[in-house]
């Protein structure tokens, strides 16, 4: 009976391991033919990252690089579903800081979210760079996905960003919201321009929209604290830096 | 001139009538003696004759209804005015009585065409039809569609399903499909229609039960539309579709948008027939004679080609094809792209350069050909620009050839200028003025895909919405109409653009004031416009 089951086990592997061959080949086919259409190659590769398995991963990992800008995207959000597939977070940690890549903020995000998605702990270290990454998106992203794999390496750069992004008026609300989609008046624009400490609050201002209260939830996520302030969150990491260990 | 009945006058054979007279043929108003003398007219008169065949498809209105006299006139002095060929103009006031009066009609099972809309009709000029696709638009003026609007509205982009039940499908979960739909089981191809019985001896073919119409825009070149048997008219800017009717290329080429999936070409001396096969959820094209050619524009679709005892059935087309009657073949070979045809029982992948011919009796043969000759004529004929979605804010929004919803927005009516109003909402201190509307059935975005629109604000700058994805836009403030164009590939959805077959389900533009600043967001026209590759 035992030889049974393994030989049950043994013939389903090897039909699973047929299909994904299978499906490598008509990828291979469709997305590598003469004319084939940006189109047609998103759809190989939606088709592939259906067969969820280390060598999909390994088929796939060439085209977070090598390929037009929109196929990374979506090879990037395909794999942030092979959750528990090993090698695949190694793979989106070089994508991302690939020179082919920098620049490309929709690529970065989208690794970046997908990095979140799979609660890649290896990714920690990466992902914690990149939040205090000049380009807002790419730091919100990074924000976020730092939340969700929960490693303590990133605790420093989001008090850090944190505090930054506070500057000298505290915690008040930003009259503008650039990053949700408007522009400044052209009141706010003049002064911007004329006054270079003006521009700078008034970056300011816009980043913090968008990245204060992802901070505070991955800060939250991280340590299971909920401060009010942008002072409570800094006393208190000066005060447990060195021994600070992730709580369950 | 031959007296009416009412104190008016008809015309005598010889000279053309003027609308209403013609209106009173097709709602069975005149007298007898108008009816001969309209006849004998219309015996000898090829305009006439065409303008009240093309408005016997739109719906009877009741003769008691009120014509609003000064619509008419207006319309008929504009196409006067704006064509060249007079019978159009009879043609356009013909139509805009029949709609004018139209009045809603209970519904009834047994019917094949939806009920007509209500408001007026528009009858686009050949030139403003030639303009807008070479320069912004201004409103997409067409008239309006008598058939089920229902069918498209309701239709998704066709799943690549294989045609035949026995034939091989891959088993796969997409993890984030394009919008597709599985197909029901399809019936036997060779028997498309559906036959019913009435009474014995009698059976009556009703093609309304699988087949569906299908609306073309954009028309290029020499295009012309038979209804049914009738004679051949100039197309308009929006056309709706019968089963029975067939699109032909007279002495020059011709090319349209078919619902905004397909580019259809047409060589000169070409005709064939458009409709929906709704059991395969497959665009058909019957080829009366000539070559037609079909780009789906990046979206994978399901198509059938026929001619007499001779067909082919594609699914997963997805690139162009070039379609060709030889005697009693039918060709069919792929330009560009790849697509899944039945060959018997199995399903074959056809690449580009390959070319499939149908012979009677279901024969196929597949062989190499050259396509650079094919290709290049396409790209003379095709449109350069292929209209995806408008909005026209015309009273247009369940009856115009891509249905929507005003979703923030006040209609608004200065003269003959309808317009949307933007609708104020504060914010922490802020106005913001908004339009917005949804598409009945989404936009999937490709390369090329453009946002067009007319406007009027006293904002600086607004937002452009289109799905999740947006971007600033620099205004011509001051209050003046302007027109404004950004690709949909410089929006974004937080730093990411939109990547092909993405969704796009409506359209928002706004305005930002500080304050309780009274400002101002007029827009008059929403397009999405696909550049061609």
């Amino acid at each position: 009976m035992p030889g049974t089951l393994l030989c049950l086990l043994l013939g389903a592997a090897l039909q699973d391991r047929d299909a994904v061959d299978a499906a490598i080949q008509k990828f291979n086919r469709d997305y590598g033919r003469v004319g084939v259409r940006e189109e047609d190659r998103i759809q190989a590769v939606n088709a592939l990252a259906a067969h969820r398995c280390e060598k999909v991963a390994r088929t796939l990992a060439p085209y977070l690089v090598c390929s037009p800008v929109a196929v990374r995207i979506v090879t990037a959000r395909r794999l942030g579903g092979f959750s528990g597939v090993p090698g695949v977070d190694s793979d989106l940690v070089n994508a991302l800081l690939h020179p082919r890549n920098t620049g490309q903020r929709g690529v970065q995000v989208t690794i970046l979210q997908a990095l979140g998605s799979l609660r890649a702990e290896g990714a920690a270290e990466a992902v914690s760079r990149l939040v205090e990454s000049p380009d807002v998106w790419v730091a919100k992203a990074a924000i976020e996905a730092a939340g969700k794999i929960r490693s303590g390496a990133a605790v420093d750069a989001l008090v850090r960003t944190l505090v930054r992004l506070d500057g000298p008026a505290g915690d008040r609300d930003a009259s503008l919201d650039l990053f949700g989609g408007e522009l400044p008046t052209t009141s706010i624009l003049q002064i911007a321009l004329r006054d270079a400490a003006a521009k700078d609050n008034a970056r300011r201002k816009v980043a913090r929209d968008v990245l204060r209260e992802p901070l505070r939830t991955a800060l939250k996520s991280i340590t299971r604290l909920d401060f009010s302030g942008v002072r409570e969150w800094k006393e208190w990491w000066q005060k447990h830096k060195r021994t600070f260990s992730v709580p369950p | 001139m031959v007296p009416r009945a009412n104190g008016g006058t008809a015309p005598a054979a010889g000279d053309c009538p003027g609308p209403e007279v013609l209106a009173g043929w097709l709602e069975g108003t005149l007298s007898p003696g108008e009816r001969r003398a309209l006849a004998a007219h219309l015996a000898s008169c090829d305009d006439c004759r065409r303008a009240v065949a093309v408005a016997a498809t739109l719906e009877a209105p009741p003769a008691s209804a009120a014509v609003d006299e000064r619509l008419l006139a207006r319309v008929v002095a504009a196409s006067r005015r704006r064509f060249p060929w007079p019978w159009v103009g009879a043609a356009a006031a013909v139509l805009a009585v029949s709609v004018l009066v139209f009045v809603k009609p209970a519904p009834s099972p047994s019917r094949k065409i939806a009920e007509p809309p209500q408001g007026p009709l528009r009858v686009a000029a050949i030139e403003e039809r030639d303009r807008v696709f070479e320069e912004t638009p201004r409103k997409v003026e067409a008239p309006a569609p008598p058939v089920a609007v229902e069918e498209a509205r309701s239709r998704t982009a066709p799943a690549p399903a294989p045609m035949k039940e026995e034939a091989p499908r891959v088993e796969v979960a997409e993890p984030e499909p394009p919008p597709m739909e599985e197909p029901p089981p399809p019936p036997a191809p060779e028997s498309p229609a559906v036959a019913r019985a009435e009474g014995p001896g009698k059976t009556v073919t009703d093609l309304s039960r699988v087949f569906s119409p299908v609306f073309a825009v954009d028309p290029r070149g020499d295009l012309w539309l038979r209804r049914g048997r009738g004679e051949a008219g100039r197309a308009g800017a929006f056309e709706t579709l019968a089963p029975t009717d067939s699109f032909c290329a007279l002495e020059a080429g011709a090319a349209f948008t078919l619902e905004g999936r397909a580019t259809v070409v047409l060589e000169r001396g070409a005709e064939a027939v458009f409709c929906f096969f709704k059991p395969e959820r497959a665009y058909t094209v019957e080829l009366v004679q000539g070559q037609v050619m079909i780009d789906t524009e990046g979206i994978p679709q399901n198509w059938r080609a026929s001619r007499g005892g001779a067909a082919l059935a594609f699914s997963s087309l997805n690139g162009r094809i070039a379609l060709e009657l030889r005697g009693d073949q039918l060709s069919a070979l792929l330009l560009e792209g790849r697509a899944d045809f039945q060959n018997g029982s199995k399903a074959e992948r056809l690449e580009a350069g390959r070319e499939v011919v149908a012979a009677d009796g279901g024969r196929l043969t597949v062989r190499r050909a050259e396509t650079r000759k094919k290709a290049q004529r396409f790209a003379e004929l095709r449109p350069k620009a292929m209209t995806v979605f408008s909005a026209t804010f015309d009273g247009d929004e369940a009856s115009g050839p891509f249905p929507y919803a005003v979703v923030a927005g006040e209609p608004v009516r200065e003269g003959a200028e309808r317009y949307l109003r933007g609708v104020a909402t504060e914010e922490r201190g802020r106005t913001r003025v908004s339009v917005e509307v949804r598409a009945e059935r989404p936009v999937l975005f490709t390369s090329g895909l453009v946002l067009r629109f007319r406007y009027r604000t006293t904002a600086p700058t607004l937002t452009l919405r289109a799905g999740p994805f947006s971007a600033p836009f620099a205004a011509v403030a001051g209050g003046r109409w302007a027109e404004g164009e950004i690709g949909l590939s410089a929006l974004e959805n937080e730093g990411v653009p939109p990547v092909p077959l993405e969704e796009i389900a409506g359209v928002r533009i706004e305005a930002s004031f500080d304050g309780k600043i009274a400002g101002r967001l007029d827009v008059d026209g929403i397009y999405l416009i696909r550049r061609a590759r």
